[in-house]
């Protein structure tokens, strides 16, 4: 286990008017595993990196770095942070411009005491590495967005942490230049092999660069599963709003099983829902996702839908958007409006009436949140 | 297993918390500047509540304060002051305000120029310029008076300089510089894209400055201003050469006629009563002062990325503009500079007539060798060398204490470097000596020339720490963040990733404050003796024995030769940081 | 204590020539008199000037206006008739109070005063010798030209210059007959607002002891609702030079000197009686770490070649002193002397007098 946070707290002003910005956040990242901490603004993700850096001292909980205790709050332990076996690239780079890139990555072997010729190789070494190896003498002001991003990063790894820290690192840059380092930041990782905890509110970045994805909010740590699991299998209404776009259809666990499936009464009529290994006691609300790909819609076919099937509809077409690759198309059942995301080869208008259909498989129930 | 780990783990924490020696010396630093700052301020109020002389020891009374405020005369100077104070800020405000938008955010030509003349300005001695302008503005003598008498043909002198207002212009003309390079930071540190989308909504240059620039500056100006109201109330020189001969007193001509009576013996008692309504009133100033600080982080436009504002073009105006700072330059030092020059070069101070013209001659300044032997010279080096970098080393550390840490009491740090600024200058020097004096086994400075240097270096502190603050609030805290997590430690942080980047803005604050340490005659007289004589003192001397000529003329010599050490220090520190 | 000039003069050589047998005679019969031995007069100099050559320098508190050349030229002067090499280091004192209080505090203190040797007026010199601060020399034992004119405060303070406060006016501006003929003529409506006024009273004091003191308190409140503009001694000066004002109720004779010096357009308004005199006086305080060149440079101040070198910088001597300019000007005018032993007896008495002085002509 490379980083291992338990119960971590941190409010921000004191008494009534205290804030938590951090509460109860447990996680474990494994060796060399990359995590990413995904959430809006002030829900707390950056505020936890800050914690494990060092640089926000938590009111409560214990944080481990590679076995080592750096935060204890019960035991008293507080390791400052130009002592903690970590690199960490900021929103802003934070490249000093009064110095070369030479010297902003040279900084950290500097202060770690390295003789004068180990400091040049290693120097040398890490801005190959991230393809700066010509720009050495610049002065920081003179590069561009992401020659600066590359002096972040050589300088967060040029002392080979245990953990790399990244604090939303790629969204100064634009879209294409992002869509590169993305890649770029995760090889490098790979191939260090480094234990990463990476900050980000894109989605995007998240669910393509991760291990591990850990959703935040008000605070608290509210999913944290594979960027498979996260998106597929959430656990709570926030984290299927957050990531992706979410049908959620709120509905009475009705006890019934219909065909091998549980099933639930809901605005939209009986919906039946694959729920492995759980029994969950019949007459709850729940809250059900349902993804917009995974809505079948197809024109409306005089012979009625089959009866045997479940999850099967009538529905009219309210809206429909030619996106490209997808035709993205708002579908009213009985009064409840579902996004459906559907390929371009469907030619559906407005007005359209269609046969609606989920695989129960692909709906979940969610958590009470 | 884990549990053993981390049982063995929980004794390195009391190791982890010792490790930190840096913090410790940061700690101890603003400890320290601390001490010497409230140490005096004590000795002042506790005088206060004494009669008699320093050291003659009287049982605590009240009678100092029944005399300061069942005097009705107190009021009518407090009343004085606050008018006096007011004066001198609105004058500050008409100059510096349009010269900094002018300078910082135009393209107006000859910038380097202005600016060395705005510094170089406080080169000339307060109190010399305080003659230059009754020469000026004198009802009888004035030449401004009569040349306005004869040019329209008045009955009687249009101007008068012996009235409040006469005062608070001369004031204001002086204090101006400071202002401007308070207002000018808030100019310089202004998001451009601010600016351009006001143009591109149409605006002129003109409306942009008072729609767009002026709002946004406005807590950079009201800081100034109230830092200004408080150094009006504080200073001498003028109300005393101007006011005090026409029986109009402010707080500090009290102060100092308590202290340097012509009847009597000082009355420091009464003197540390008055010292304390001054203390209140700076004391309140400050407290509006630093609501509006807090404020002005809303205001906050600084982004900290490097961009190259965009200058406004005056195009038809920039005639005008120039004539602005021409007018400026001419009340502040060429007319000033002229009289001093002239007043070096005759015989005796006079109008300048035919019959005077015959009368010039050099003679003033061959005998400045014989008044001024190597000695003052020396000292003042070394004090304008050592006093602003001292003050500094604490300004920075003290600033850093306040913004950057999360101390508890932080902000009454602060507050205790503005102290300095808020007490008179004659107290403190009066309360240092006195310590110096009581103590002198364990600090023997009495009489020497570290305790004027020990007393520059707190009194600027206040400067100090302003400066600092400013620039500091505009350098991203993730700078210094990357440097502790590269391993750094604050000390380390401190010198190689804020002091470079504070560079210029030290530099300025060095500068300025060797300068006005230069300048700095009330304490330097209060704690003279035989060996620590200074230019500043001399001069005064000079011209308190009546050789206003020679004083005259060994200020002009000391304008060419710091104008040279100016431009000298601008181009080495240019050199210094522009190398980093 | 209004004497004529000429007579007086007379009268006072031959006093002092008695009084200085007297002298010379105590000290030989009573030999236990301070030293165990009292040397001879030409034994105790030399020993003096031996002391004074192993402490090298005087930390001296001067009027300003002798500047450090004038200090440089009375030491050069003491040195070279004395053989010595010693050091003067000389700090103006802009204000005797101040100067005063200085050295109280430093000896309260238990410490050696910055001073060696102060420059101060009489009524400033009595604050010191109030307190006992004043260290009591024999000078005529050591000094035969030291008269017993200029001793005063118990064998303290040695009467350096007498200066004479007369009005002065700048001579272009008005004209002879315009000019005031007595004190009284100051606060005639012509002068409102056109007058300057010196922010000191011992004068005034003087004047009291001839007016009394219901008079000049009348006086100085009419001379207030003048309107005047108040300055120091060497403002005035600056003033009346630059023409912006034309007359001064007094000046000090110093400044007179320096101004005429200087081809000023100022002189007295002459006439005018009687001239007060003020005593300006130097003294050692007690626990001075150089005292006997204090002392040495103290008595030097009395010769004549001191006497010179203070005329010459700062426009003061003293009447007592025969061939000094101050002897000169106070030929045939009617003085007005300070009366010392009243000051010195009951220096509380004079206290109170400036303070109400000050306070009607209000400059408190």
């Amino acid at each position: 286990m490379s980083v291992e946070i338990r119960n971590l707290t941190k409010v921000f002003g004191v008494g009534e008017k205290g804030v938590f910005a951090v509460r109860g956040v447990s996680l474990t990242v494994e060796k060399g595993a990359f995590l990413t901490l995904l959430g809006p603004s002030g829900c707390g993700k950056t505020t936890t990196l800050r914690c494990l850096a060092g640089l926000e001292r938590p009111d409560e909980g214990e944080i481990i770095l590679s076995g080592q205790v750096v935060v204890s709050t019960s035991r008293g332990i507080y390791m400052p942070v130009n002592q903690r076996p970590i690199g960490m690239v900021f929103q802003s780079y934070a490249i000093w411009p009064h110095m070369t890139v030479f010297r902003n990555v040279a900084y950290p072997l500097q202060s770690m005491g390295i003789a004068k010729g180990e400091i040049r190789r290693r120097v040398e070494h890490c801005l190959e590495l991230v393809g700066l190896g010509r720009l050495e003498q610049r002065l920081a002001p003179n590069l561009s967005g992401g020659e600066q991003q590359r002096v972040a990063l050589a300088r967060a790894l040029v002392m080979e942490p245990e953990v790399l820290l990244l604090d939303e690192p790629l969204s100064n840059l634009d879209a294409k230049l992002r869509e590169g380092m993305r890649v770029e930041i995760r090889r490098l990782q790979r191939q260090l092999g480094i234990t990463t905890v990476y900050v980000t509110h894109d989605q995007v970045e998240a669910l393509s660069m991760s291990d591990m994805v850990g959703v935040m909010h008000n605070g608290r740590l509210v999913e944290l599963d594979t960027p498979r699991g996260v998106y597929e299998r959430p656990r709570t209404r926030f984290g299927a709003e957050f990531i992706g776009t979410a049908n959620l259809v709120r509905g009475r666990r009705s006890g019934l099983s219909e065909g091998g499936w549980k099933a639930a009464e809901t605005e939209l009529g009986t919906l039946c829902y694959a729920s492995p290994g759980c029994s969950e006691p019949a007459g709850e609300e729940v809250d059900f996702l349902i993804r917009p790909e995974d809505i079948c819609v197809s024109p409306h076919s005089a012979a009625g839908p089959e009866s045997n099937m479940p999850n099967r509809w009538r529905g009219e077409v309210t809206q429909a958007i030619f996106l490209g690759p997808d035709l993205d198309c708002e579908v009213s059942v009985s009064g409840v409006r579902l996004r459906a995301r559907l390929t371009r080869s469907h030619e559906l208008k407005a007005g359209d009436q269609v046969d609606v259909c989920i695989d129960p498989q692909n709906i979940k129930p969610l958590m009470r949140y | 297993m884990r549990a053993g780990v981390m049982r063995a783990l929980t004794w390195r924490a009391p190791e982890i918390r010792l490790r930190n020696p840096g913090l410790w010396a940061i700690g101890s630093m603003s400890l320290v500047a601390s001490f010497f700052i409230i140490l005096p301020v004590l000795t002042i109020i506790l005088s206060s509540f004494r009669v008699g002389l320093p050291g003659e020891f009287s049982p605590l009374t009240l009678a100092n304060y029944r005399e300061a405020f069942f005097d009705p005369f107190t009021w009518q100077v407090l009343v004085n002051t606050l008018f006096f104070a007011l004066g001198t800020v609105v004058v500050i405000l008409f100059f510096a305000v349009p010269s900094a938008w002018l300078i910082q955010r135009t393209d107006i030509p000859l910038k380097k120029l202005w600016l060395t003349l705005l510094a170089l300005g406080i080169v000339i001695p307060t109190f010399l310029k305080a003659i230059a302008w009754i020469l000026l503005l004198s009802p009888q003598i004035g030449i401004v008076n009569r040349l306005l008498i004869d040019a329209f043909g008045l009955s009687g002198p249009p101007f008068n300089i012996y009235n409040i207002w006469g005062m608070s212009f001369v004031q204001g003309v002086i204090l101006t510089p400071p202002a401007f390079f308070m207002i000018a930071a808030a100019y310089k540190s202004m998001d451009p894209s601010l600016e351009e989308a006001s143009y591109a909504s149409g605006a002129s240059g003109l409306v942009t400055f008072i729609r767009i620039n002026f709002p946004l500056s406005l807590p950079a100006i009201i800081a100034a201003t109230l830092y200004l109201f408080i150094t009006a109330i504080e200073v001498f020189e003028v109300p005393g050469l101007i006011g005090a001969p026409a029986r109009i007193f402010v707080f500090s001509t009290l102060i100092y006629y308590a202290t340097h009576p012509e009847v009597g013996l000082p009355k420091y008692g009464l003197a540390g009563g008055y010292g304390m309504i001054v203390l209140v009133l700076a004391l309140l100033g400050s407290y509006f002062y630093y609501r509006v600080i807090r404020q002005s982080h809303k205001y906050e436009v600084v982004t900290g990325k490097g961009y190259r504002p965009k200058l406004v073009e005056l195009g038809r105006l920039r005639g005008l503009a120039i004539l602005f700072l021409l007018i400026y330059f001419t009340l502040e030092i060429f007319l000033p500079f002229l009289t001093l020059v002239w007043a070096s070069l005759v015989p005796y101070i006079q109008v300048p007539s035919a019959e005077a013209f015959t009368k010039v001659t050099l003679a003033n300044y061959l005998k400045v060798p014989d008044y001024a032997g190597l000695r003052p010279f020396l000292n003042t080096a070394l004090l304008m060398l050592i006093a602003p970098t001292i003050s500094m080393v604490f300004s920075l550390i003290l600033s850093w204490v306040v913004i950057r840490s999360k101390v508890k009491g932080r902000y009454v740090l602060d507050g205790v470097a503005f102290l300095p600024h808020a007490v008179p200058s004659i107290l403190f020097a009066v309360a240092l000596s006195y310590l110096a004096l009581a103590y002198r086994e364990f600090f023997p400075v009495y009489g020497t020339l570290t305790i004027i240097v020990l007393a520059n270096s707190i009194k600027y502190i206040s400067f100090g720490t302003r400066t600092v603050n400013g620039a500091l609030i505009q350098i991203h805290h993730d700078l210094e963040e990357a440097a502790e997590v590269s391993g750094a430690s604050k000390v380390k942080v401190l010198s190689s990733i804020i002091t470079p980047l504070l560079g210029s803005a030290l530099l300025n604050g060095w500068l300025w404050i060797s300068l006005l340490a230069f300048r700095e005659v009330t304490m330097a007289l209060t704690l003279s003796s035989p060996k620590n004589v200074m230019l500043s003192t001399l001069v005064w001397n000079l011209w308190s024995a009546g050789y206003v000529p020679e004083a005259a003329a060994l200020g002009v010599m000391m304008v060419f030769v710091l104008g040279g050490f100016l431009v000298l220090a601008r181009k080495l520190g240019e050199k210094v940081i522009g190398g980093l | 204590m209004i004497h004529e000039r000429p007579s007086e003069s007379g009268h006072c050589w031959r006093f002092v020539g008695s009084a200085w047998l007297v002298v010379l005679s105590v000290s030989g019969l009573f030999p236990g008199n301070g030293n165990a031995i009292t040397p001879t007069q030409a034994e105790r100099l030399p020993r003096l000037i031996e002391a004074a050559r192993r402490e090298g320098e005087i930390d001296f508190a001067g009027p300003s206006s002798l500047t450090p050349k004038g200090a440089q030229a009375l030491i050069a002067a003491l040195n070279k008739k004395n053989g010595l090499a010693l050091k003067l280091n000389y700090v103006p004192s802009t204000n005797y109070p101040a100067v005063v209080s200085r050295v109280i505090t430093e000896i309260q203190a238990g410490q050696a005063p910055t001073f060696d040797a102060v420059y101060l007026t009489e009524f400033n010199m009595a604050k010191l010798h109030s307190r006992g601060f004043l260290d009591p020399f024999d000078w005529r034992g050591i000094f035969n030209y030291v008269t017993r004119d200029s001793i005063h405060f118990d064998d303290g303070g040695i009467l350096i210059a007498t200066i004479f406060t007369l009005p002065v006016y700048n001579t272009n501006l008005i004209k002879s007959q315009d000019l005031p003929k007595q004190w009284e003529d100051l606060v005639s409506p012509r002068w409102k607002k056109k007058l300057v006024v010196a922010k000191y009273v011992q004068h005034w004091v003087s004047l009291s002891e001839v007016w009394g003191e219901e008079k000049s308190v009348e006086f100085l409140k009419r001379l207030r609702a003048q309107e005047p503009l108040y300055a120091l001694y060497p403002e005035i000066q600056t003033r009346l030079a630059s023409g912006e004002y034309a007359l001064a109720a007094s000046q000090v004779s110093p400044f007179v000197e320096v101004a005429r010096q200087r081809g000023m357009p100022i002189d007295y308004v002459d006439g005018v009686t009687p001239v007060p005199v003020l005593f300006d006086m130097m003294g050692v305080p007690k626990r001075s770490r150089h005292p006997n060149a204090a002392r040495l440079f103290v008595a030097f101040s009395l010769t004549p070649e001191g006497q010179a070198v203070w005329a010459d910088f700062t426009g003061r001597s003293s009447l007592f002193i025969p061939g000094t300019p101050a002897a000169k000007f106070g030929r045939g005018k009617k003085l007005l002397m300070r009366n010392m032993k009243a000051l010195v007896e009951n220096p509380e008495r004079f206290e109170k007098l400036e303070n109400k002085f000050a306070d009607a002509l209000g400059i408190k």
